[in-house]
């Protein structure tokens, strides 16, 4: 079994949205042992393939974020009620997890959220030179925020530009 | 006088792009008007011009997300018309081939992720619960199925494509990559598969039908034309053939039309009220000339289906009445999506069962011949256009797209009211109300991204107004 999947997902043509796909990208090329998707968005079919991998990285731009944020999703109970909004084609990790768990009964042991900041959202594909650098800093760092092979379950951040984020409900 | 009232559902959830609904209430509280709003705008048209023509399918697919490959088909065609010149036999079976992987895996999301909590769980279910997840607890099996028809047709398309969506691999002249013989044969083994989930969504869909059997009425057979393409003998067609029009009567007006001079016979006109245009045929006038495009418009059309069990099927849908009311009522349109993925499947087997469709020659080269050409194929919501105008060095110069959504306009309109008309009394609108209401527009499956080339969102809002333009009330999710 493959340990670990990176999945990138956003718009690679409004610049720093498609950072997590930029970051996903680097990551595979740079790491032998880690499978990638490179998605415009999550979808149902994502939930398909994520139970088969140990690790699972969802990498994304995130409005929010002031710096590169790594948080642990868990997967919720009763996800019917906890979907909260109507749903077509696209879905967020949190959504794509609860699929994988209650549609084929696969839950990855790991699965983390990556969340890019962003300071240029316009037509085009090249990353604002801000983002582009957190995201090769994160690159650099992934080994050390990738858990380890059988290691404890925690969220490392050892590089500067890393803040981990409580998991989410 | 007292004031006339409006309703406004904002936004209509569960479509491709960001819509409302008002639904204008006469002095007595019943319903004088209903209006389907399209609120986005994007402007691919505008921006293409400048741009080289060898680059507008990758360009023009970016409008879409669901329906990619439509346009880069319907684009890679008008460049064809462009250049002047025949594309190799490989190059179109290829090109049918992502055609039909296209219907596929739109049909699939349409009937399974987005109508299915519809028609699985009622119109009157918790709208909180009314979706993909909440069918989980009864049709588990019933999902993931939906999810891997889905991605039959996606898998196709990153086959031919390099990857699921978005794909710049239709180019004037043909196509850029052939098909490896070890793709054809795992692309193959997934048929069986395939046409098994289609075969249960048929057998649920039955049942739908007989649930719903009081309520299926109610979403009208407005009179309204029906068109699409069809082969020289009248069969489905969906890449080439001419295009054909028939009334609400299933009486034959128009024939044999040559897509490309669609401008002749296809009008459109614009409303201060939507970004999205109301096309008609020209000859009847607007109200009259109002039509239907996409899945039933297509079994409308057509004589006969080439492939034997999606035939079997069509003539069951026919055979539903006696006379044409079952071709014009739109509920009918998620049967009519299910016969075509049963089609496209049966179709796609041969294809690949053919030995021309591993061919290596699958391009053709030339020059700037021609300063214009229009490229036509049936995306999954009915004939989509693409019309170009370039200079002698191939430079765009004008562009005109006509979308299977914008010619669903009017009808999609014209179902509003009438499910407005009966659900909605009193200057109130109920859950249930709403919830059909939005189900109409569903059944459209609209994609309004393409349509009006914008950016979608997908919230819900309803508002009530009164003939002074004041807000009596609203919803929202």
């Amino acid at each position: 079994m493959a340990r670990t999947l990176v999945i990138g997902f956003g718009n690679d043509m409004r610049r720093d949205d498609g950072a997590g796909r930029i970051a996903a990208e680097k990551i595979a090329a740079t790491y032998d042992d880690v499978d990638l998707l490179s998605l415009a968005q999550l979808t149902p079919e994502t939930a398909e393939v994520i139970g088969d991998y140990e690790v699972v990285f969802f990498l994304d731009a995130s409005v929010n974020a002031k710096r590169v944020e790594v948080s642990e999703v868990l997967p919720r109970s009763g996800c019917r009620s906890g979907s909260g909004r109507p749903m077509s084609h696209t879905l967020s990790p949190q959504q794509v997890l609860d699929l994988a768990v209650e549609l084929y009964g696969t839950c990855p042991p790991r699965v983390l959220l990556v969340e890019f900041p962003v300071s240029d959202l316009e037509f085009g594909c090249e990353l604002s030179p801000s983002t582009r650098k957190m995201i090769d800093e994160f690159v650099e760092s992934f080994s050390a925020v990738r858990p380890r092979e059988g290691g404890p379950a925690e969220v490392q951040a050892q590089a500067a530009s890393v803040s981990p984020s409580p998991g989410r409900p | 006088m007292e004031p006339q009232r409006t309703i406004t559902i904002e936004p209509v959830t569960r479509i491709e792009g960001h819509a409302k609904i008002t639904i204008h209430l006469d002095a007595d509280g019943q319903v004088n008007d209903a209006r389907f709003h399209v609120t986005e705008f994007r402007g691919f048209e505008k921006f293409c011009e400048g741009r080289l023509l060898w680059e507008m399918p990758g360009i023009t697919s970016r409008i879409c997300g669901i329906c990619p490959a439509s346009h880069l088909i319907a684009s890679a065609k008008a460049g064809d018309a462009i250049l002047a010149i025949g594309i190799p036999e490989t190059a179109e079976k290829l090109r049918r081939l992502l055609t039909l992987a296209q219907w596929t895996q739109s049909h699939a999301l349409s009937f399974f992720h987005l109508s299915s909590p519809d028609l699985l769980l009622g119109f009157d279910a918790d709208p909180a619960t009314r979706n993909v997840f909440g069918l989980m607890a009864e049709h588990k099996d019933v999902i993931r199925r939906g999810i891997r028809l889905r991605k039959f047709g996606q898998e196709i398309i990153e086959t031919l494509g390099g990857r699921r969506i978005h794909t710049p691999w239709a180019v004037p002249g043909g196509v850029r990559e052939s098909l490896g013989a070890g793709d054809r044969d795992r692309l193959l083994a997934w048929i069986p598969e395939a046409m098994e989930t289609t075969t249960i969504a048929l057998g649920i869909l039955e049942g739908v039908h007989a649930k719903f059997a009081h309520e299926i009425p109610n979403f009208g057979s407005t009179p309204s034309l029906s068109v699409g393409l069809v082969s020289e003998d009248g069969g489905l067609e969906y890449y080439s053939g001419s295009l054909r029009m028939r009334d609400s009567n299933g009486n034959t007006i128009a024939d044999q039309l040559d897509p490309t001079d669609y401008s002749e016979y296809l009008g459109e006109r614009s409303t201060e009220w939507s970004y999205l245009k109301f096309p008609y045929y020209k000859p009847l006038g607007h109200d009259g000339g109002t039509y239907r495009v996409g899945p039933l418009a297509r079994l409308s059309v057509c004589d006969y289906i080439e492939t034997p069990l999606a035939e079997a099927e069509r003539q069951k849908l026919r055979a539903l009445s006696a006379d044409w009311d079952v071709m014009g009522n739109p509920f009918y349109y998620h049967y009519a999506r299910l016969i075509e993925i049963l089609f496209a499947i049966e179709k796609i087997e041969m294809l690949l069962s053919d030995s021309d469709i591993l061919g290596e020659d699958i391009r053709s080269k030339a020059m700037i011949n021609r300063q214009q050409g229009v490229g036509v194929c049936e995306a999954p919501r009915g004939p989509l256009f693409h019309h170009y105008h370039v200079d002698e060095d191939g430079v765009i110069q004008q562009v005109n797209m006509l979308i299977a959504t914008a010619q669903n306009n009017q009808a999609m309109n014209a179902t509003v009211r009438q499910l407005a008309s009966h659900y909605v009394h009193g200057g109130s609108i109920t859950e249930g109300a709403l919830n059909r209401i939005e189900a109409g527009i569903r059944c459209y499956d609209p994609c309004l991204s393409c349509s009006t080339h914008a950016i979608g969102k997908m919230p819900l809002q309803v508002q009530l107004i009164d003939s002074a333009g004041r807000v009596l009330g609203e919803r929202s999710r």
